[in-house]
């Protein structure tokens, strides 16, 4: 098959698979460049490193060709939906950023109020339509999520907001 | 009888409880999509921090039986499986529903599955501590090459192909092994920052790759109609008929399902598959000709199986400390939590915990007869609850669980790195559970490895010195090639 025959899908995968391929390589990279250990050892560290990044890289080759030659991977099913042809970029975009509001912010804005936004970006993203109810059903879950863990579990969970106060979270150890 | 003791032990009031939440919580994990036994207990392994070892141990255990019962009930009412052990159940099962008889799919399934589990669980209390006995003269070279079989063989049947499973499992391994080696001090893809050198976190491998991965897929992938739950009010239960001819497929199944949990065969799809096809073979003629319309064998051998292969996969876990499931894989990471050492002195130094969590078993399996035959309606209600807030709840938990294990920035941004490798391993078809294992055996390995050529003075053939191990590489080798070249070999002969 030539290349230019590939459809969308198979460009995607030959991307994915590449980058495969590329993990691979840093693996062996890596390995390659660990400074010599002085621990009197017979198995090294590389040992192990190198016949994983040999695998990955090796067999992502063989994909690579396998993609080329039109055996692609099937798309897995989705639980309690179905899998749709079309990709929702729209949608992933939302997902994907409300992860990463969570993540940068919540030491900041605490868990409840960053939890809610990723339970309702989540829901959003995902279809739910009435937005006064996913916004009631984020922050009631969040919530009772931190009441039931910090109270519950004792588990330390971030109030946030400790700008105001002048105390940093970062304090606080793990 | 320690094993006497053991059923007495778990029959205090806290233990029955934490019997009792798994139970449900496990019944519930199965009914819902998007969350499965092995993302369950992850989230709940925060509670290893505060609750004994024992209950902690039972409740991941009754959530684990617990998926297997839940997930039925979705194949059948649904046309979806809860989770990859229910898929042969759906085919009949669903057919069943449809033809007024949901009943009779339910109860075959619940009742099969509790007679599975009591059976296997039976011959866990049996066979492993045999195996745990012959665990403890294995060489370390004995349980590398056990190791390796454990990865090899999984990769090669969970995926679409045997390439994508060994991708899958390699890069678990390179995950497995970033950070400082604690042997040598050596750096490992750390690529200079201080952050990463405690390693990736096992538990956020699998939060991400199960509830990030899978939500950024759904958001990606998947689309959300009014969900088609077939209505379902009466009881659940059998008539005569239906009990004569469920109970040799129960048999069967178990038989099957039971063996191919204590070897690695790469969790219930492989086990529930050969029930249903075993059952569609030996079906009387008069069955025959119902399978694809709605058999009710199709829908009692596979539960079965389903069920006894998760009793079966917690013989090596136990015995010899090597998971060969996802699940057992999380299970793992809570003995680690509590600092038991899974594995054949388990059952010397802990027999207390061994025996009070296998007649926990027993007592759970009877719960969740109990929870899932009479109840069975209140869990189809929740079959109502949108999916859009079912996977956001989740994204949240796991999220939580992220910040709880990480409690950093650098480590909640891992999570979602992994979760977006976990969206693309789901497009683009390679499988999860081999990297979830090499992630957690990888590590075992490399440690084993290191002990066998060290009291080798330095000879690598050590590993391949014993008859054991001859015999372990070989079975690897005939599971890997045979599967590939048996079709060839009989097309050849049929053009002979």
């Amino acid at each position: 098959m030539s290349r230019s025959g590939l459809t969308s899908a198979a460009k995607g995968e030959l991307v994915f698979t590449s980058f495969l391929f590329l993990a691979g390589v840093v693996v062996i990279a890596d390995t390659a460049l660990l400074p010599e250990i002085m621990v009197d050892t017979y198995v090294s560290p590389r040992v192990f490193a190198y016949v994983t990044g040999f695998m990955l890289a090796g067999l992502s080759l063989f994909q690579i060709f396998q993609v080329l030659r039109g055996k692609l991977g099937t798309p897995e099913g989705i639980e309690g939906g179905e899998l749709s042809k079309e990709s929702n970029w729209f949608a992933l975009g939302i997902a994907i950023a409300a992860l990463l509001f969570y993540v940068f912010f919540v030491q900041l804005f605490g868990f409840i109020l960053s939890a809610g936004v990723l339970f309702a970006g989540l829901a959003w993203a995902l279809g739910a339509k009435n937005k006064v109810r996913i916004l009631i059903y984020a922050f009631a879950f969040s919530t009772i999520l931190f009441i039931a863990f910090t109270q519950g579990l004792q588990l330390q969970l971030p109030l946030g907001f400790d700008f105001i106060t002048g105390v940093s979270p970062s304090d606080q150890e793990w | 009888m320690e094993f006497i003791d053991g059923l007495l032990g778990s029959l205090t009031l806290t233990n029955l409880m934490f019997g009792l939440i798994g139970s449900l919580l496990g019944t519930l994990v199965g009914v819902l999509p998007g969350i499965g036994p092995a993302l369950a207990i992850t989230l709940l392994l925060p509670i290893t921090f505060t609750v004994e070892p024992t209950s902690a141990l039972i409740m991941f255990a009754a959530i684990y039986y617990g998926a297997m019962y839940g997930g039925s009930t979705t194949s059948i009412l649904l046309n979806a499986p809860g989770e990859s052990g229910s898929v042969m159940t759906t085919i009949e099962g669903n057919k069943m529903a449809r033809a007024g008889k949901a009943g009779a799919a339910l109860a075959t399934a619940a009742l099969g599955s509790f007679f599975a589990g009591a059976v296997a669980t039976g011959l866990l209390a049996v066979g492993a501590p045999f195996i745990a006995d012959l665990g403890l003269r294995l060489t370390p070279a004995d349980y590398f090459a056990l190791m390796v079989l454990a990865l090899g063989t999984i990769s090669a049947v969970m995926g679409q192909s045997v390439v994508r499973g060994l991708i899958s499992l390699s890069v678990g391994l390179a995950i497995g092994f970033v950070g400082m080696d604690v042997l040598t001090g050596a750096q490992r893809l750390t690529f200079g920052n201080p952050l990463a050198l405690d390693g990736i976190s096992t538990v956020i491998v699998i939060v991400s790759l199960f509830a990030v991965g899978e939500a950024l897929y759904v958001a990606f992938k998947g689309r959300f109609g009014e969900a088609k739950v077939i209505k379902f009010s009466g009881r659940a239960w059998m008539t005569k008929d239906e009990w004569s001819r469920s109970w040799r497929p129960w048999a069967r199944g178990t038989a099957i399902g039971f063996p191919l949990g204590v070897l690695p065969a790469g969790g219930s799809e492989l086990p529930t598959f050969l029930s249903y096809n075993l059952e569609k073979r030996l079906a009387s003629r008069k069955a025959k000709s119902e399978f694809g319309k709605g058999a009710i064998e199709g829908v009692a051998g596979p539960e079965a199986a389903n069920n006894a292969n998760a009793a079966g996969s917690l013989v090596p876990l136990l015995a010899l400390g090597i998971p060969t499931s996802a699940t057992a894989a999380v299970m793992l990471a809570s003995f680690d939590q509590f600092n038991i050492q899974a594995g054949p002195l388990l059952f010397s130094e802990r027999p207390d915990l061994v025996w009070t969590l296998i007649g926990a078993l027993f007592i759970g399996n009877f719960l969740l007869l109990l929870i899932n035959l009479p109840l069975i309606s209140v869990w189809v209600k929740l079959l109502k609850i949108p999916p859009y807030y079912l996977y956001a709840g989740v994204l949240t938990l796991a999220m939580l669980g992220a910040f709880a294990v990480a409690g950093n920035t650098f480590g909640m941004g891992i999570a979602v790195a992994v979760g977006i490798l976990g969206l693309l391993f789901r497009r683009y078809g390679y499988p999860i559970t081999p990297l979830i294992l090499g992630v957690v055996i990888g590590p075992m390995a490399e440690q084993e490895l290191r002990r066998a050529v060290q009291i080798a003075d330095g000879e690598f053939l050590t590993l391949i010195e014993k008859p054991f191990s001859v015999v372990i590489y070989s079975l690897l080798i005939l599971g890997l090639v045979v599967p590939k070249v048996w079709p060839k070999i009989k097309k050849r002969m049929a053009i002979k």
